[in-house]
């Protein structure tokens, strides 16, 4: 399967993140490879917060091919701008979750409460 | 043809009538109104907002279970936290058998299966190691179970998972070999013996994730929960109080005595309790209502019960780890 050695699983991938062919500058259609709902509605989520971003949505066009397309119609900035500031936001946000979680629970052992 | 469609319509309201209340919809003054998703009420999203909005409290934890609650946090990144927590973390489990003797009863296969659904004990440096090393050799897990039925007594023996033995080879005997390697729990039953017969096999584990295969998850189960909001519109005294603290059977309400009046009022005491039963609002649609529920986005009980090969914790810093990871994958390919 996956970890079997005799197959060179980096040799026939497809680019990670390609345009369909009818994308202009503003409005574009992403298609990212080996991805599912998991990021797919990170990123719709932290585009629509996004106040130029007129339009944002994503699909999985088919459950046993995992392929995500997300579509962004932006009004001053472009939809690459868009993007990048998204994904650069959900890791600022992880590594801030990561720190939050952290104090909690170095408060959570200073109230009293064991691990155990 | 209008009494064909008048029986329709009948037929409609009879199986809205039959269906469950959860699934009804509850009536508009009944409960809270979504936030419209507008381009004007958009506020940009911006980092010291987000670190001044966000906290996070823990509940309960022990090392196999972990109950936390996270305010200000759009439920889709704790989805997405979810699915990681479930399919892609690498774990070590059992994944090919060489069986040199079988006499029982069980047939190969099926006591392959039931080793492949023992969850083992590994430290997460080694499977750091393992993980970068993935290139041509494997560092492969190599578990011995052989069990002999004596035959010198007439009743049956349980092979339990305390019977498999890790066997030290190569590398494992000059640079890992302080490190336990064992099933987590000893009591798991693999099978059942009678006299005389024997199980004798080798056992091979490898690295994998749980979207290839359920044993390769490291937690039992995760979930997270909205937080439920319950508001009393208009105050409610007396015997209507009392009445509806009867109705519900979570034990929401409680009643609360108020000084220079006699009756008693009704509260909200613990909120967290309230499974949407939608009891409380259970009145004909010419009632004035003084309930509303709903559930609030913002505020999220996160549980994690793991089956004992990480702790909790470290399960989560995984899962927020591999989540940047996957956004980092997408940059590198929008900056080329």
């Amino acid at each position: 399967m996956s970890h079997d050695p005799t197959v060179d699983f980096e040799a026939n991938t497809q680019p990670k993140l390609s345009t369909t062919p009818e994308s202009t500058e503003f409005s574009t259609t992403f298609i990212l490879s080996e991805e599912d709902h998991t990021i797919g509605n990170s990123l719709r989520y932290m585009l629509n917060q996004n106040p130029n971003v007129v339009l944002c949505g994503y699909s999985v066009p088919h459950p046993l091919v995992s392929v995500l397309h997300l579509h962004v119609q932006t009004k001053n900035i472009s939809a690459w701008e868009a993007l990048k500031q998204a994904l650069r936001d959900i890791q600022g946000l992880c590594g801030h979750i990561e720190s939050t979680f952290d104090a909690a629970e170095s408060e959570f052992y200073e109230q009293g409460g064991t691990g155990h | 043809l209008a009494k064909s469609l008048s029986r329709g319509m009948e037929n409609n309201l009879k199986k809205k009538k039959n269906c469950p209340k959860q699934l009804e919809k509850t009536p508009l003054n009944r409960c809270f109104e979504k936030k419209k998703n507008s381009i004007e009420n958009k506020n940009p999203f911006s980092i010291s907002d987000f670190r001044y909005g966000i906290s996070i409290k823990t509940i309960k934890k022990n090392q196999e279970e972990m109950i936390f609650q996270i305010k200000g946090f759009d439920f889709s990144f704790s989805n997405a936290l979810r699915r990681i927590l479930l399919s892609e973390i690498s774990i070590f489990a059992i994944e090919k058998v060489f069986f040199y003797d079988n006499s029982s009863i069980l047939n190969d296969e099926i006591i392959a299966h039931r080793l492949g659904m023992i969850p083992i004990f590994v430290s997460p440096h080694f499977i750091d190691y393992s993980i970068k090393n993935k290139t041509g050799n494997f560092l492969k897990i190599i578990l011995n179970l052989k069990v002999i039925h004596p035959n010198n007594f007439f009743k049956n023996i349980s092979v339990y998972s305390n019977s498999l033995k890790w066997k030290k080879y190569g590398i494992f005997k000059s640079l890992f070999k302080n490190i336990p390697i064992k099933p987590v729990f000893k009591d798991i039953l693999i099978a059942k013996l009678n006299p005389g017969q024997r199980i004798d096999c080798e056992c091979e584990s490898l690295i994998g994730i749980g979207s290839n295969h359920a044993k390769f998850s490291p937690v039992g189960t995760t979930f997270y929960k909205l937080f439920p909001r319950i508001k009393i519109i208009s105050e409610i005294y007396g015997k209507e109080a009392s009445f509806l603290m009867q109705k519900c059977p979570v034990k929401v309400f409680d009643l609360k005595k108020i000084t220079n009046f006699s009756l008693k009022k009704l509260i909200v005491s613990s909120p967290n309790y309230c499974t949407m039963c939608k009891e409380c609002i259970d009145f004909p649609e010419n009632v004035v209502p003084k309930i509303r529920i709903g559930r609030n986005n913002q505020k999220i009980t996160f549980i994690i019960e793991t089956t004992g090969v990480f702790s909790p914790e470290i399960l989560f810093h995984r899962a927020i780890f591999l989540l940047v990871g996957k956004c980092n994958q997408s940059l590198l390919s929008l900056y080329k």
